[in-house]
């Protein structure tokens, strides 16, 4: 399959700052792509690389097919998109930040098409408030309402939930979801909250320090067969004195009573009917996915 | 596809607040002195011809629209910059600061196009505004205090334009000062290119215009050799027009010296915003 | 001011009582004989000055006038005159008990014979404190005048005559007259770079010129009194 998107090894330096370090990546047609990674990892960086606001320092974008550089306008004619945070012209209504710009996207929009989007995000009846009077809730979804106006291929979403209550999380989401299953767009979606990726993508890439960590479909990489157990129990110590080395070769560490294993999801059961034997008294097993609970690592890193 | 740009470019300014605060400002300023002079003009009159009345019986309607908007013309040309660079210097600045500009360089034009489309859009602004000055108070002069010979007052002599020459004079006043105008407009664009908020660029375009003005003013020999590379030297040539006899040579040498700062600060804007990294 | 002038000779008559010599007063008389053939009349006049500090095309105008001292001058615009115009001096002359006339010389002027007389007010408070007429005897016509003034200094007049000088009318006048430099605080008129004031640093007191050049005369073809208002 043909990717929408190829990065080539491309780099991007601030000065002595390296945001972005030789990542490449391709996304493909009909995906959503997932782009995770803490606070400051180089994600806003990338994704401004492939909307042409920044310019690589090294390393090459194709989009379509196409270089970027060569191709810009025929390219971004097939993109939406939100970067950041959704601004608009605030004196002006809703419906005319969207006609002006899908003017500017090179479309003329009819008046209905407008108000098909407008009623699409949840914003009808407030189209012709001035975007001041907007929440930051209303602006995103305005922002997604104008990533659509002009029926893009390609739509780049940079951390649409930020700042939005649950509902508001949940209706992007599904929007995501429509927008792939229903009219086969192809979303690369930033966020620095792994659920948020795994609900929706397909295909992720992990990026830290501008470096690619990870990058697969979301499914073998948030297997269930690598994951990592918690157990908190009485006396830590004693505990794993009774276990007489069972499973001492997936044990990890011991932090305030809670034992820590790498073991896969099947594991779970046989090493729990071992404590037991032990008498020791168990409050509490829990367990995460190892990708996940190395990003929360990371998350709590830059946090 | 410019085309479309500058639609949205001029409507963005004219559903702008701000870009209305010159028209009101300079509205309010013609009302005023059109009606100080009405009430109070025959002694403003007698003040500044008193010394011809020793020589000479002086007839004729002197306080007439010609003088009137002349005067005006005279005045308020010098505040027009600050009015310019209102709107002009927000032009790239004021889309950094709002967040719009990441918006507006994802769509399908070039940044030469952005620029093109925002310096066509300012300057039609300017002259706009140059108009707007122009007309209600050539209007309104002409209205209450009727045409006559425009007699030009300047330091150290008088010159008196033949009424009838006195349209076309204005007409290209109004073009000269366009032109003044328009190197604001252009270095006002320059700096909103190199700043993510718009009060550094209309703060500093007004800051450079009263600097170089104050050298423009000085008698000092150090000053003397870079007045005429001064922009703002340039900026009042349109007061040559009503000179006579006229100085089409000087007009026309300061009309080139402002259209090659023109064209160097639109290069230096086109140069910066085309190579810019957009992080706002 | 013009009539201010002729009022303070009306004034200056009641308190004199001196005796003109008789030479300069026939003289004199001639020029009034002249001139008393002058019911009323008409004339174009075209005004150019030339005057440092005044930048102006040539003034078109038309004077009117009418005995005994109606003095009206009409132009479409912005005109600027020199304050003494021939009318104040021949009705200054006419009022021969205003004034004591000497006779002080004689001096060729433009090829004429004239002879020139010394015109002192009679009173010491009046505006004109010396006035020198340059007089062609034979026809009765003033080629120049000379006056000196407390309010605008030192006039001159030289008078060039044409067809009408049976009525002592001129065809030009050149007035030469004395101007202080002309100066206004900067406060009130935002100014060019001084560069275009060529004339800055000369003397204060400078000569200017403004001739009149009279045609299309209509004498005794009488003049509508509204004209004059």
């Amino acid at each position: 399959m043909e990717p929408v998107i190829e990065l080539n090894k491309i780099s991007k330096s601030f000065g002595a700052f390296k945001a972005v370090d030789e990542l490449s990546l391709e996304v493909y047609k009909g995906n959503v792509f997932g782009f995770l990674g803490p606070n400051g990892a180089g994600k806003s960086t990338t994704m401004r690389m492939i909307l042409s606001l920044i310019k690589p320092s090294s390393g090459s974008i194709k989009i379509f097919g196409k270089e970027l550089t060569s191709h810009r306008n025929e390219i971004m004619r097939q993109i939406g998109c939100i970067i950041e945070k959704p601004d608009f012209y605030l004196y002006m209504s809703a419906e005319k930040n969207l006609q002006l710009f899908s003017k500017l996207s090179g479309v003329d929009v009819s008046k209905n098409k407008i108000q098909e989007i407008i009623e699409l995000v949840g914003l009808k009846g407030r189209e012709k408030d001035k975007v001041k009077t907007y929440s930051h809730g209303m602006k995103q979804r305005l922002g997604i309402a104008q990533t659509l106006i002009h029926n893009p291929e390609l739509i780049i979403l940079d951390e649409p939930t930020t700042g939005l209550d649950p509902q508001g999380i949940i209706d992007i989401r599904e929007m995501i979801l429509r927008l792939k299953n229903d009219m086969g767009k192809t979303i690369i979606l930033s966020s620095h909250i792994l659920s948020e990726i795994e609900l929706v993508a397909n295909r992720m890439v992990i990026i830290n320090k501008g470096k690619q960590v990870a990058q697969g479909e979301v499914t073998e990489l948030l297997s269930t067969q690598d994951l990592i157990l918690s157990i908190e129990v009485e006396d830590g110590k004693i505990a794993i004195e009774k276990l007489n080395g069972y499973k001492k070769e997936k044990f990890s560490s011991l932090e305030n009573n809670t034992l820590k294993f790498s073991l896969s999801k099947n594991e779970i059961p046989g090493l729990v009917n071992e404590l037991n034997k032990t008498g020791i008294k168990i409050y509490g097993i829990t367990y995460r996915r190892a990708l996940e609970e190395y990003f929360l690592k990371l998350t709590h890193q830059y946090n | 596809m410019i085309y479309r740009l500058l639609k949205v470019e001029l409507y963005k300014i004219f559903s702008r607040p701000r870009s209305y605060i010159g028209f009101v400002a300079i509205a309010i300023l013609v009302f005023i002195f059109q009606l100080a002079l009405f009430v109070d003009g025959k002694t403003y009159l007698i003040f500044l011809i008193q010394q011809l009345e020793t020589n000479f019986s002086i007839s004729g309607n002197i306080l007439n629209g010609y003088l009137i908007t002349y005067v005006i013309l005279q005045t308020l040309i010098v505040q027009m910059p600050l009015m310019v660079a209102l709107v002009t210097g927000d032009l790239l600045s004021g889309e950094a600061s709002a967040g719009t500009m990441r918006l507006l360089a994802t769509k399908p034009i070039s940044r030469a196009n952005i620029i093109t489309a925002k310096f066509i859009a300012g300057s039609f602004y300017t002259l706009l505004l140059v108009l707007w000055l122009g007309g209600l108070a050539l209007g309104f002069g002409l209205w209450i205090f009727k045409t006559g010979d425009l007699m030009v007052l300047s330091t150290d002599h008088i010159s008196i334009i033949p009424a009838a020459e006195c349209l076309w004079r204005f007409f290209a006043a109004c073009v000269v000062a366009f032109i003044s105008l328009s190197v604001v407009t252009t270095f006002s664009l320059m700096l909103s290119a190199f700043s993510d908020n718009s009060i550094v660029p209309i703060v500093s375009t007004m800051a450079v215009i009263i600097i170089f003005t104050i050298i423009g003013t000085l008698d000092m020999p150090l000053f003397n050799n870079i007045k005429p590379l001064l922009f703002t030297t340039h900026m009042i040539v349109w007061q040559k027009l009503f000179q006579d006899p006229l100085s089409i040579s000087t007009i026309l040498k300061s009309i080139a010296i402002m259209l090659a700062y023109i064209v160097g600060f639109l290069s230096v804007t086109y140069y910066r915003f085309i190579k810019k990294d957009i992080l706002s | 001011m013009i009539r201010n002038f002729i009022l303070f000779f009306l004034f200056t008559l009641c308190f004199s009582n001196y005796s003109v010599a008789q030479t300069s007063s026939q003289i004199i008389n001639k020029v009034n004989t002249n001139f008393s053939k002058v019911n009323d009349y008409t004339a174009d006049m075209s005004i150019h000055l030339d005057v440092s500090f005044i930048k102006m095309n040539d003034i078109a105008a038309k004077v009117f006038f009418k005995k005994p001292k109606k003095f009206k001058v009409k132009a479409e615009g912005i005109m600027l005159l020199p304050k003494q115009n021939p009318n104040n001096i021949q009705a200054m002359l006419s009022d021969t008990n205003t004034y004591s006339a000497i006779k002080t010389g004689t001096e060729i002027i433009n090829g004429v014979n004239t002879t020139i007389i010394t015109v002192i007010p009679n009173t010491d408070t009046a505006d004109l404190i010396l006035g020198k007429f340059w007089i062609d005897a034979n026809k009765g016509l003033i080629l120049k005048s000379h006056l000196t003034t407390r309010s605008n200094g030192n006039l001159e007049i030289e008078h060039f005559y044409g067809a009408n000088f049976s009525y002592a009318l001129p065809d030009k006048l050149i007035f030469t007259i004395e101007t202080s430099k002309f100066k206004l605080p900067k406060a009130l008129v935002v100014d060019l770079d001084s560069a275009s004031t060529e004339d800055t640093g000369k003397p204060e007191n400078k000569k200017g010129k403004i001739t009149i050049v009279f045609s299309n005369y209509l004498v005794n073809k009488g003049v509508d009194d509204k004209v004059f208002k």
